[in-house]
């Protein structure tokens, strides 16, 4: 008696959902999206880096792949690498770049002798904690996913 | 100008369509106009090649059923999270019981029917509501909606059996 109910209540929603009309949509649609078309778009640099085109985005991170290079290098031998740039100069840009080569160097053993004498002893014992903090919040957020929300954030 | 009217035309002979497909899919009007603005902005954007391509109607159902379901990828632990709460212990306590009060909202006449359905429809939990709508309004079947969602198969039989529960009760109150 149920089963048979259950079967003209099955038959009954599957009539009423193919006969369910589409809701409309709301008047305020269509101007809004007219307006929003309506205004200029912004420039390609101006929206998120993950909109741009995956060219623009691969030139971007090589752009920037060579500027930590270049930084990197002139971090390590400032004298090398200024001096590669001033071949490419002027007759003047040798001067300056032998300039701000030594200038750099001067900063680069300064910040090395802050490195040697006050962070680096510490620097392990930083590393230590964070990798410990963030081992505790990766398995309290497991604990938490499997025991609260029975692993529905991995499925 | 000959763009925009063109365009405007475009929106007015499709925008009931997109958010049709959209007000069931995340169960909101105002999330689902905000969807169908971004399928429309969308559309424009292409609106060169689209405008006269007789697939424009399936492309704006499958960018729209997308966003959707991006829009509601944000609740979608707590989503899978009721889901597998009701597993374990049947209905959510009290859920049926919402579901067929706000049905009942609406005046009970001829023209009130398929509103209550609507509504009922709308109120369902998204776990439920979102492959019901696939299957019935959006002609999926069991394993596309699996595959889009990203869960098991069984797991797409057993919410859409249970949204229908849901809606069959909200019917068989109406019958009563």
């Amino acid at each position: 008696m149920t089963s048979m109910r259950d079967d003209e209540l099955d038959r009954a929603l599957d009539r009423s959902l193919a006969q369910l009309p589409a809701p409309r949509a709301p008047r305020t649609l269509l101007p809004r999206v007219m307006a929003a078309v309506a205004q200029p778009a912004a420039p390609w640099y101006a929206r998120p880096w993950l909109s741009w085109h995956p060219g623009l985005q691969t030139v971007s991170l090589l752009g920037v792949l060579a500027a930590v290079s270049l930084v990197w290098m002139a971090w390590a031998r400032p004298e090398a690498v200024f001096a590669q740039v001033s071949a490419f100069g002027p007759p003047q840009a040798s001067t300056w770049a032998s300039a701000v080569a030594s200038r750099v160097s001067q900063i680069t053993a300064v910040v090395s002798l802050l490195w040697d004498v006050v962070l680096g002893p510490i620097a392990i014992f930083v590393f230590a904690v964070a990798l410990f903090v963030a081992l505790a919040c990766a398995a309290a957020w497991t604990a938490v996913s499997r025991v609260a929300l029975g692993g529905a954030d991995s499925q | 100008m000959a763009d925009a009217a063109r365009f405007e035309a475009f929106v007015r002979e499709f925008e009931d369509m997109v958010y049709a497909t959209a007000v069931r899919l995340v169960g909101n009007p105002s999330d689902a106009e905000d969807v169908a603005q971004t399928v429309f902005l969308r559309a424009f954007e292409r609106f060169g090649t689209l405008e006269h391509q007789p697939a424009a109607p399936g492309w704006l159902k499958t960018v729209t059923t997308n966003l959707c379901l991006n829009h509601l990828t944000r609740y979608r632990a707590r989503w899978q999270f009721f889901s597998e709460l009701e597993s374990g212990s049947g209905a959510v306590p009290g859920f049926i019981d919402r579901l067929t009060a706000a049905a009942a909202v609406v005046p009970d006449d001829e023209h009130s029917e398929a509103e209550r359905l609507e509504r009922a429809l709308q109120g369902l939990p998204d776990h439920q509501r979102v492959p019901l709508v696939l299957f019935h309004f959006e002609d999926r079947s069991y394993q596309e909606i699996a595959d889009l969602l990203g869960v098991s198969l069984g797991k797409v039989k057993t919410d859409i059996h249970r949204g229908r529960d849901a809606l069959k009760r909200v019917l068989g109150e109406r019958t009563r």
